[in-house]
């Protein structure tokens, strides 16, 4: 379960305030909001290890802060401005990048990869967007991650795409794991997401489980 | 208490994650670092002359701090090796970007104490065989005015240290 209690962030001059809410493992979370509201900051508060935030982020009943490395190998972080190694190829990252994760898992990868229809020989510069946001879930899933976090995943991205991403991540969901997303497609949010929580100007206006056209129950 | 248990069953340290990283780094850019660690040879190989050449006294008074410049330059070079030979392989689309190690692995479950206390270990290795040779190059120095002074045998702690600190501000992290 990850659970946000009493968490505000300080970034620069924008403040992200007072942010409660909890996630049960197995479910779609959606963050919606405007730009300048606060979603990528959110993200990150999670990824940064000396993240400016008051409050506390427990993750399966522990407080991120003390722990960073076991929380950081349970979590991928999943944005197309997320760095690896371009001019190396897919398996070269994996294999220089998953050494830092305990449980990456090469023959793992390598399925994941088919999975996507990509290949372990591409190198990551020659890769279209949703290739690479497509390589990072391979990734993510050999290392075994139990936490998503998805920045703006399908931006840009065709309908057609978007449909086969999202059953990656019931694939995924369907393991245990629990998802983390921004986006603005509304039909995304309307089909796709378990609970959506909406920001605005730094603050949470709500936070509910989601019931597609009809809204969503706080 | 399963939670607990997986924390503490780390089969590697941060810092044995750290070096297997730059092993398989440096594997990968042999033909870049082959090239970066001639140079910081060539550089090393010139002090090396420029300690004999200057061996007369009073030219070496006037000398050392450019040799303990040079000297900070050329270990620098090699902890480049370790340090920078990524940043090679971090361009998105045309524009290139030049970010330090600390800012590459901060999405990555790595301490950066780890990464710098690596790069200390680097900065030992190479001081202290350095210092050696420093002993070894004031010989002729020593032998051709017949007498060993105090400044001959602090004179390459100081080159060290010099180094030392030089290295110490570049393999800071940053964040």
């Amino acid at each position: 379960m990850l659970e946000f209690r009493n968490v505000t962030v300080k970034r620069g001059k924008f403040t992200l305030s007072n942010i409660n809410f909890q996630l049960e493992d197995g479910y779609l979370l959606g963050i919606l909001g405007k730009n300048g509201a606060g979603k990528t900051t959110l993200l990150n508060s999670m990824m940064e290890r000396h993240s400016n935030y008051t409050g506390n982020i427990f993750y399966q009943g522990i407080d991120i802060q003390k722990e960073p490395e076991w929380f950081l190998e349970k979590c991928a972080y999943i944005a197309d401005d997320n760095r690896f190694f371009y001019k190396k190829t897919a398996m070269e990252n994996m294999e220089l990048l998953g050494g830092f994760y305990e449980k990456m898992d090469k023959e793992k990868f390598k399925t994941y990869m088919d999975e996507m229809k990509l290949s372990c020989g591409q190198q990551i510069s020659a890769m279209s967007r949703g290739q690479f946001i497509r390589f990072q879930i391979a990734f993510a899933r050999a290392h075994c991650a139990r936490l998503y976090l998805l920045d703006e995943a399908t931006a840009g991205m065709d309908p057609v795409f978007r449909r086969d991403f999202y059953n990656i991540l019931r694939q995924i969901l369907a393991e245990e794991a629990t998802i983390l997303m921004t986006t603005h497609i509304q039909s995304d949010i309307d089909r796709n997401m378990d609970y959506i929580c909406r920001l605005e100007q730094g603050k949470m206006v709500s936070f509910g489980e989601n019931f597609g056209e009809e809204g969503y129950h706080e | 208490m399963e939670i607990k248990d997986n924390i503490e069953d780390k089969q590697r340290t941060g810092m044995d994650r750290v070096r297997e990283f730059d092993e398989k780094l440096l594997s990968m850019n042999s033909d870049k670092v082959l090239i970066r660690r001639i140079v910081a040879y060539f550089f090393e190989f010139l002090i090396c002359i420029m300690f004999v050449a200057f061996c007369d006294e009073s030219s070496w008074q006037t000398m050392h701090w450019v040799i303990a410049i040079y000297y900070s330059f050329a270990i620098k070079i090699h902890l480049d090796v370790y340090m920078t030979i990524y940043e090679n392989d971090l361009v998105i689309g045309e524009e290139r970007h030049s970010i330090s190690i600390y800012q590459l692995l901060k999405k990555f479950p790595v301490n950066p104490r780890d990464i710098f206390k690596v790069r200390l270990f680097y900065l030992w290795k190479m001081l202290y065989k350095r210092l050696i040779i420093l002993y070894i190059l004031q010989l002729p120095f020593i032998v051709y005015h017949n007498k060993l002074k105090v400044v001959n045998i602090v004179y390459p702690v100081f080159v060290i240290v010099m180094a030392a600190i030089v290295c110490m501000f570049l393999i800071r992290p940053k964040k």
